[in-house]
């Protein structure tokens, strides 16, 4: 059985791949394969799943913020709605069904992917509404895109709208314990209007400090097993470092292509759970 | 910095007399953003080759942990009593060089990484006397370390 460590390895590098690109934390993968395939207790798989967020989101995130793919100050900025909204949703999660939350949210997210597939046939050049608080925080930025050959400057819009929808995503993250990229990414790009990749990459930067708040909770509970979660973290760390240095040679429409088919899967498993 | 130095991003193209300090502005986020990068490039780097470590040791001493057939792995997949789970059996289990011990210790560098990254921003930008994203980053910060002591926070 050491296969068992090579494996999980390797699929977890495929995991920390995906989620860097799409900048979501890869539980969607690990949890599935640790549980159906390798048969480790779900507790513990949801515990190694906390690892391979954290491990997505640092991974990555060195490089992407180096090349300025990750916009740090919207991300910074709306990490101060993501945390309140992970605590408020670890508070309310007695009072609320789970069963009617994963079938609203399952609706949210298959809405979502029907608008971001309608961004494939946007004009890039709609005119970006005025925000004041953007300019007083300085959120507007650039970035070089190594797939268009070109410096692509953008304005950052709707950051008070931006920052409620990450409230509701880090409340959903801590009422469900999932599924809190998948609702970043769309935040960012529909409504903030930041270019996809940018969306991936900060989202990819946020998801992380969430994660690490509760990592100790169940680190304290014995739910992180170390030989589980080792060879989780390894891979993890090393798809996430290829993923970052293979986002910029992507072309955004890619990426968008992508997330909207993991977005669809995803919501397809939260209705899915809602109703069965 | 006053109110009316504040710029926007239409100065980004703009060659008025702002354009000096627009300048300054953007050199400050882009060392900021060297500065935290080579943390995560730290963190990440240290937690992997502790936890490759790890894995070696726990092999070399007991090869079964990695190598026993499908029932005794039954075992460890779903026990959580044989491994430390808090910082004291961590260190002691560090003093004697032990494979699972050697694990934890990477996995609580990698843990502490994304908090430590808001620490240090919040520095940065105190160096900086960023009015605005010194009181963000230290909520925050206070809210994850509220979240971590409450245990509560959902991932």
């Amino acid at each position: 059985m050491a296969s068992f460590v090579v494996e999980l390895f390797f699929i977890c590098v495929i995991a920390g791949l995906a989620g860097s690109l799409l900048g979501i934390g890869g539980g969607i993968i690990v949890v599935p394969v640790l549980t159906l395939v390798f048969h480790v207790d779900i507790r513990l798989a949801i515990g190694a799943s906390i690892i391979s967020v954290i491990a997505t989101s640092s991974g990555a995130a060195a490089a992407y913020v180096k090349e300025h793919l990750t916009n740090m100050r919207v991300g910074m900025f709306l990490e101060v709605a993501t945390t309140t909204g992970a605590v408020t949703g670890a508070y309310v999660a007695g009072l609320v069904s789970r069963r009617a939350l994963y079938v609203v949210f399952g609706v949210i997210l298959a809405y979502s992917s029907v608008q971001m597939f309608r961004g494939h046939f946007q004009k890039t050049d709609r005119p970006v509404p005025k925000d004041g608080l953007a300019d007083r925080l300085q959120l507007h930025d650039a970035y070089y895109d190594e797939a268009e050959k070109r410096e692509i400057r953008y304005k950052v819009t709707h950051t008070k709208f931006g920052l409620f929808l990450m409230y509701i995503a880090g409340m959903v993250s801590g009422l469900l314990g999932i599924g809190s990229g998948a609702l970043k990414v769309p935040a960012m790009d529909l409504a903030m209007r930041l270019p996809m990749k940018v969306s991936t990459a900060t989202s990819n930067f946020m998801i992380g400090v969430t994660a690490a708040a509760s990592a100790g909770v169940y680190f304290a509970r014995g739910e992180i097993d170390p030989f589980v979660a080792a060879p989780v973290a390894a891979g993890v760390l090393v798809g996430a470092v290829g993923g970052s240095r293979l986002l910029p040679r992507l072309k955004s429409a890619v990426i968008r292509t992508l997330f909207i088919v993991v977005l669809l899967i995803i919501s397809a498993e939260m209705l899915y759970k809602g109703v069965a | 910095m006053s109110e009316n130095e504040v710029v926007g991003t239409s100065d980004l193209t703009g060659n008025d007399a702002r354009s000096e300090s627009l300048k300054k502005q953007l050199e400050k986020i882009r060392r900021a953003e060297s500065l935290i990068s080579g943390v995560l490039r730290i963190g990440v780097l240290l937690s992997l080759s502790i936890v490759v470590i790890g894995i070696t040791v726990s092999f070399a001493r007991k090869p079964g942990v990695y190598l026993h057939t499908n029932a005794a792995n039954k075992a460890l997949l779903t026990s959580s009593s044989t491994y430390p789970h808090s910082l004291s059996a961590v260190f002691s289990g560090l003093a004697h060089f032990q494979g699972d011990a050697v694990i934890v210790f990477g996995l609580i560098i990698l843990l502490a990484t994304p908090i430590l990254r808001v620490l240090v921003s919040a520095v940065i930008f105190g160096f900086q006397k960023d009015r605005y994203f010194v009181p963000i980053t230290v909520f925050v910060f206070l809210v994850l370390v509220t979240s971590f002591l409450l245990g509560k926070a959902g991932g």
